[in-house]
């Protein structure tokens, strides 16, 4: 496989061009001998839905982590419209955000994690607050109103003053969600949002998800929710060993794919599931 | 029995009571201070600095708090390096104290994972707001039960520091014993004071450790 794999997966199925919003060229991250990622570009539109599947261990998580520059790339150049650019040549940031750039990024690229990641010594409420109260500057009046609209709209309007140990599972990702939509993001970026989580509880989370790519959110999902991926994506990315080794729309990914890894990683996902849920 | 004794000593009681509190709550404070740098240095990643702050820890957990009070008072004082008895039993009661509070502190930084760190990052949050509005509520709250276990611990080793006259409870209750030789009505008093400090430090802490468990039921 080439490092070299460089497509374009803006979709352009609507006809209307669609105004890039997030751009990765040729990012590579290793963590010392072993490299991780091995060249991978992508392209997500304003409004886009894009699902990143692949074996465990095949850098889809880790790319996601460069993406909201948690974890610096190796090499590479990302470019989020209108907040940061950045570029790294030989472990070395040439150009990065640092400080109060830095943290504006990660605020615009919201972050949903596998494993939630609430805050446990603060309510729902004080959960999604905190960034807009902290972050953004708003009085913690104003903070916790939007804390509570948002977790109006995700489904926890009776949870509100509930600490994270007292809520489920796809509640705590449901705050999770809400807290990051607090920062008023231009994309969202889920790491296996539901993989922890029971099958009917990880529909509420999903249900959520859907929701917001109806309003047109842009998200890039890391998921083993392939009918998912089919349903809600509209652009699909394969990753197997650190690269992107197939792409496209998900009726032709997840489809008829053409690649034999990516036909090899459809059936082994698919056998797990119960008849009926992977059919496609 | 009588109790008249204690009754014609209670200024002298008091006085003692003041000063153990003294010296468990300055000692208390010495260790706090000194546990950070040991914690600190336990953290550091040559090896060599981190098996020696693991070697220095070892020794001071494994020094008799006794032994260090007669090196630190008569020892050192002995060498021109003097100091009251009561400055003595803080410094010598809180270092070795610093090296359990190190292992607190420590502890209580590992409990939260590096997930939270990331979180609080992903949202925008700068380095010293994460640690002042996730991180360290967090930590505090994992250290403050076995913090007043060390407040205890002091509290009851701080009876050693009338081996070198530091005027604490223990001394001025022998004080007594020795002038009056109504042996018993004192001893019961020294115990019972003793006892209405550390009992409801004892209550307060297994509350604590209980609302902690509640907080941190399975994830």
């Amino acid at each position: 496989m080439s490092a070299e794999v460089k497509m374009t997966t803006v979709d352009h199925t609507e006809g209307a061009p669609v105004e890039t919003l997030l751009s990765a060229r040729n990012i590579r991250k290793s963590f010392g001998e072993r490299e991780v990622l091995r060249g991978v570009s992508l392209e997500v539109g304003k409004g886009e839905r894009v699902c990143l599947v692949g074996r465990s261990g095949s850098g889809k998580s880790t790319f996601l982590r460069c993406l909201n520059l948690l974890e610096p790339p190796t090499e590479g150049e990302i470019t989020v419209a209108g907040v940061s650019s950045s570029s790294w040549a030989g472990g070395v940031a040439t150009t990065a955000p640092t400080g109060k750039a830095l943290a504006q990024h990660r605020a615009q690229v919201g972050m949903v994690f596998q494993h939630f990641e609430l805050f446990p010594h603060l309510t729902a409420v004080g959960n999604v607050a905190l960034g807009p109260q902290h972050v953004l500057g708003l009085r913690r009046a104003d903070a916790e109103r939007r804390a509570r609209e948002l977790l109006e709209r995700v489904g926890l309007g009776d949870e509100l003053d509930a600490y994270p140990a007292t809520l489920s599972g796809g509640q705590r990702q449901r705050v999770a969600i809400a807290r990051a939509l607090a920062m008023g993001p231009k994309l969202l970026l889920f790491d296996e949002p539901t993989s922890s989580l029971d099958p009917e509880l990880a529909l509420e989370v999903l249900l959520v998800m859907k929701e917001l790519a109806a309003e047109g959110t842009t998200m890039i999902i890391v998921t083993h929710e392939i009918r998912f991926a089919r349903e809600v994506g509209t652009h699909v990315a394969v990753f197997d060993d650190g690269c992107i080794i197939e792409q496209g729309p998900p009726q032709q990914v997840l489809v008829e794919p053409r690649d034999a890894r990516t036909r090899h990683f459809l059936r082994s996902v698919l056998a797990d599931v119960p008849p009926g849920e992977g059919q496609v | 029995m009588s109790f008249s004794t204690v009754a014609d000593h209670l200024p002298d009681i008091v006085a003692g009571t003041l000063r153990t509190l003294e010296i468990t709550t300055f000692a208390f404070l010495v260790a706090l201070v000194v546990g950070i740098p040991l914690a600190a240095l336990m953290s550091l990643r040559p090896a060599l600095l981190r098996g020696f702050s693991g070697f220095l820890l070892l020794m001071l957990r494994g020094l008799p708090e006794l032994v260090a009070l007669y090196l630190l008072y008569y020892g050192f004082g002995s060498r021109g390096i003097s100091m009251g008895p009561v400055v003595a039993a803080c410094i010598a009661l809180g270092v070795i104290q610093a090296a359990f509070v190190a292992e607190i502190y420590g502890a209580s930084l590992r409990t939260i994972a590096q997930g939270q760190r990331e979180a609080a990052a992903a949202i925008g949050l700068r380095g010293w707001q994460q640690w002042r509005l996730v991180l360290a509520p967090q930590a505090l709250r994992f250290s403050v039960p076995p913090l007043v276990n060390v407040y205890l611990a002091l509290l009851k080793l701080s009876v050693l520091a009338s081996a070198i006259g530091a005027g604490e409870l223990l001394f001025e209750a022998q004080s007594i014993m020795n002038e009056s030789f109504d042996i018993l009505p004192i001893a019961l008093v020294v115990v019972g004071i003793f006892l209405a400090i550390t009992l409801p430090l004892t209550w307060m802490t297994r509350r604590l450790e209980r609302r902690l468990r509640i907080g941190q039921v399975a994830r």
